[in-house]
């Protein structure tokens, strides 16, 4: 019965929020690193 | 230098539109249009005359009830939860079949079955259906309504599981293979209510108090007679 497992009743969008989060942080990281080579020009 | 910066952009936004998205599906603002449609569907077939598949239900001592996956079958209210608190009950319980409300868990009982008639249901989206699950409290009143009979349950219990602890779901709950004697109802969902997977679920565990005939909107009844619960 559902793989020996209760009826999964979470948030299953969970993994949008995740992958989303992960995107900004690869965003924020490019846009610091970018800065950081500008101050050592 | 110019790629990683459009890269970057790139990326930032989508970031930003995956989270708008998981904010739309949590707030799930069409849940009550697929709810509204499940009734119509519910009372469309209530209005049907019986198929060769299903015999007049209403003649016998117990409902024989062959619903199909994701269609629903039963109407669940409960008191505590409000006035206008009501939902379908589909068959089933994937996420899909879910999506659109409760669902009765595959291969357990169903209303005025000696056994336990599981059904399960989001906390958050699909209409926030056991949202408030927790708050229900020994004695608080459960009503399923089916073609035929609106079944009456009283919560006699409330616990907190692994979600791997499918012995909730047994005739007899927590007892495999015992030959079942009352009618149980479980209500089971998430907990505590976070956007995250949790591993953890809410049970409530009413038992039968009382069985009525069903009144049809056009004030027929749709069954012969009541019946107290075996």
């Amino acid at each position: 019965m559902y793989g020996g497992q209760l009826p999964t009743t979470g948030f299953s969008g969970v993994i949008y929020a995740v992958i989303g989060l992960c995107l900004i942080v690869a965003a924020a990281v490019s846009a610091g690193a970018r800065w950081l080579l500008g101050q050592f020009r | 230098m110019r790629v990683l910066r459009v890269l970057a952009w790139v990326s930032g936004l989508a970031g930003c539109a995956l989270l708008l998205f998981t904010g739309f599906l949590a707030w799930d603002p069409v849940a009550a249009q697929r709810q509204h449609a499940l009734i119509g569907d519910l009372y469309h077939q209530w209005g049907q005359p019986a198929q060769v598949s299903q015999p007049n239900r209403c003649s016998g001592s117990v409902p024989q009830v062959r619903p199909a996956r994701g269609k629903p079958f039963a109407l669940i209210r409960i008191p505590k939860f409000g006035v206008g608190w009501k939902f379908t009950i589909v068959e089933g319980a994937t996420l899909a079949q879910l999506s659109g409300g409760p669902g009765h868990v595959t291969g357990t009982q169903f209303p005025g079955q000696p056994g336990n008639f599981a059904v399960a249901a989001h906390d958050i989206t699909a209409g926030n259906a056991f949202l408030h699950l927790g708050d229900l409290r020994r004695g608080d009143r459960i009503t399923v309504t089916t073609k035929c009979d609106v079944y009456r349950y009283a919560v006699q219990s409330k616990r907190v599981v692994w979600y791997t602890d499918i012995a909730v779901l047994d005739p007899v709950p927590g007892q495999p293979g015992k030959h079942p004697r009352k009618q149980l109802i479980t209500l089971i969902t998430c907990t505590p209510v976070t956007l995250a997977f949790t591993p953890y679920r809410i049970i409530v565990t009413g038992h039968l108090v009382s069985v009525t005939q069903r009144v049809s909107a056009v004030g027929g009844v749709a069954r012969a007679s009541g019946r107290r619960p075996s």
